[in-house]
């Protein structure tokens, strides 16, 4: 958080590319190429519109963070999005009058997603990658029961407006969410003792709980906020598709656990950031659209989103802790 | 020495019980089919679930290196989708084509395997993040070689792997043989107790001279060689190619191997247990089809079978070790 003194350009070179401010220089080459690769990438409307975009995954990443500072990994968030996408688009179908129970609905089936993994990880002391595999594949079979597979909703205009438009022509209103779910956690983890917590639970559980700390609660309550980011991700990916689909959400598991590992994040624990998380998301979000630019097929962007995923590791890993899976 | 041994001798008594329970499960499972539907007992329907049990089994041998050096191959579905697509674009039937593209498939899964293990062990990265990367990678590579289901496999080659050698379908004793390679190899030789050395404590391990690095590719490979083969057997059941035919085999790999009893803590479980774990997801899916549960009550299902089977051991004092 505090620049340590600069020695030597290679001190200042590895100072930048330590933690979350390598994927800022990784946003910024990307861009360069992008704006190469086709000159109209760089009108002011399309960066706008590439921030909006990257907002649905943004605020997911966040939470995706607050769990892995934890020591966890939240794998159902990709699931608990399409789930509520759905709910939106099902309950409302397209009337707004129903768009604030639909939203609470969403938010509500979130946090109690959040609730049991929290639980089952605390109280069963279960892997959380286990936990959470097995809550993906039944939130999977829970909203292809709820739809039969064949979701015919749409969203309402209001949540489309939320999800699309720009107040004052300039500025994304999801974006806007995005900074303020940003500011909100932020705040929670550095200005909160709560936010030592959940750093010192990551860390180091046993010396956190034999210190005072309930870290069974921090735990579970880092799930829930994992799983409310994820549904208020449905919600504006709701918006933004605007009619019911099936799976909506499937590429927002890898990408937020990458989007918050890209950004100093590690499953060892006590490590990741607001600032990391945010330009993962950023750079997540401008290489998918790089690959469009370049015309790849979905085949070649999964190649290429392999790829620079195992490159960015290869470039982390040797300068951060490990832990197994 | 005296407490590894004594430890050793606990784990292989907790394994008997183990066995114990798991083939009550078994017992109770087949009971329940029978009474649920009466094609159930029958000798067509039994090699069919031994054949997915088989094809599941031989990917989850594989899972189970990874699990065992507290690991994990997120990759395994993807690499076999890849062989599938991959074998299907072979388009000679000689002998020798044929040998060639499994010997090709075999290379192909023990390379993304390597891949992933130099990933874990010299650049010192989480399984979880590596695994993921390798299984878009090879997803990418699978979508692009064939947009859509199709295309066929050489008769030359389905017919062998579709066959049976009286009665007893050629999967199953392809997946035998691996198991019993795999069970010598982990049970009985200095490499295996150094892969469960390995598990338990790597710290510990690398000071009493195991080659922990070696150990972490050695599983990753042989994770990835096992994934191809059970891709192999795959071709041959479908004897045409689904570009997506492995999406569901990274988690059914999983919970097969969590069923057996290995665990996430590492260095704990074997491969036999892992068969037990194929054989009931294969049961219990035969089952549910049987009785004709819609596919979406299956996801639910299975995603709760995994929860209930993960706290059952973490519970039961036998298996009670964290760290």
């Amino acid at each position: 958080m505090h620049a340590p003194p600069v020695r030597s350009a290679a001190a200042s070179l590895r100072w930048i590319l330590r933690g979350g401010r390598a994927t800022y220089v990784g946003v910024a080459l990307v861009l360069v190429f992008a704006i190469f690769a086709s000159p109209r990438f760089a009108r002011p409307d399309n960066l706008l519109d590439l921030v909006r975009r990257a907002s649905y995954l943004g605020v997911v990443a966040l939470g995706q963070t607050v769990v892995i500072v934890t020591g966890g990994v939240d794998l159902s968030v990709g699931e608990t999005i399409s789930l509520s996408a759905l709910l939106i688009t099902e309950v409302t179908l397209g009337r707004s009058g129903m768009a604030v129970p639909a939203i609470l609905l969403a938010l509500g089936m979130g946090l109690a997603v959040g609730l049991v993994n929290g639980l089952a990880v605390t109280r069963l002391k279960l892997p959380p990658v286990v936990v959470t595999l097995a809550m993906m594949i039944t939130l999977k079979g829970v909203y292809l029961l709820y739809c039969n597979a064949a979701p015919r909703g749409l969203a309402p205009a209001s949540i489309r407006f939320w999800a699309t438009e720009r107040i004052a022509g300039i500025i994304p209103v999801a974006a806007l969410t995005w900074v303020f779910v940003g500011l909100l956690v932020w705040f929670a983890l550095y200005r909160t003792a709560y936010g030592r917590r959940l750093y010192a639970t990551g860390g180091n559980p046993l010396a956190t709980w034999v210190a005072g700390v309930r870290t069974d609660a921090v735990v579970v309550s880092a799930y829930m906020i994992a799983g409310v980011a994820a549904a208020l991700s449905g919600i504006l990916l709701a918006g933004f598709v605007g009619y019911g689909v099936v799976g909506a959400g499937d590429t927002y598991m890898m990408n937020s656990v990458a989007a918050a590992i890209l950004g100093g994040a590690t499953f060892a624990g006590a490590r990741g950031s607001v600032f990391g998380t945010t330009g993962g998301a950023l750079f997540m979000t401008l290489l998918l659209s790089l690959l469009t630019v370049l015309g790849l097929q979905y085949s070649a962007k999964l190649m290429a989103q392999g790829l620079v995923l195992l490159l960015i590791v290869y470039a982390y890993s040797r300068q951060a802790g490990r832990s197994g899976a | 020495m005296k407490r590894m041994v004594r430890t050793l001798a606990d784990v292989v008594r907790g394994t008997r019980t183990k066995y114990l329970v798991l083939t009550l499960i078994v017992g109770v499972v087949i009971i329940i089919g029978t009474v649920i539907s009466p094609f159930f007992l029958t000798l067509g329907n039994f090699q069919n679930v031994l054949v997915v049990a088989s094809i599941m089994g031989v990917a989850a041998v594989g899972q189970t290196f990874a699990l065992l050096i507290r690991e994990l191959d997120l990759s395994v579905g993807s690499v076999m989708s890849l062989v599938v697509v991959v074998l299907v674009a072979i388009q000679g039937s000689s002998v020798l084509d044929l040998t060639v593209a499994v010997l090709a498939c075999l290379v192909l899964g023990a390379a993304i395997g390597a891949l992933n293990g130099l990933f874990v062990a010299w650049a010192r990265a989480s399984s979880l993040i590596v695994t993921l990367a390798t299984m878009v990678l090879a997803q990418g590579i699978a979508l692009q070689l064939r947009k859509s289901p199709g295309g066929t496999l050489p008769s030359g080659f389905s017919a062998p792997l579709r066959g049976y050698v009286y009665g007893v379908p050629v999967a199953l004793l392809i997946f035998l043989g691996i198991l019993l390679v795999a069970w010598f190899f982990l049970g009985r030789t200095r490499l295996g107790s150094h892969i469960y050395a390995t598990g338990m404590d790597d710290q510990s391990a690398r000071l009493a001279g195991v080659g922990v690095s070696k150990m972490k590719v050695l599983c990753f490979m042989l994770a990835g060689l096992l994934a191809a083969v059970s891709g192999i057997l795959m071709a041959g059941r479908l004897s045409s190619a689904d570009p997506r035919v492995g999406e569901p085999f990274a988690f059914e790999s999983i919970t097969a191997v969590v069923l057996g009893g290995t665990t996430f803590v590492g260095g704990q479980g074997g491969v036999i247990g892992t068969a037990y774990g194929a054989l009931l997801i294969a049961l219990v899916r035969n089952i549910l089809n049987l009785a004709d549960v819609s596919p979406f009550y299956q996801y639910v299902a299975r995603g709760l079978i995994l929860f209930i089977i993960v706290a059952a051991y973490s519970s039961s004092h036998l298996l009670r070790r964290r760290t």
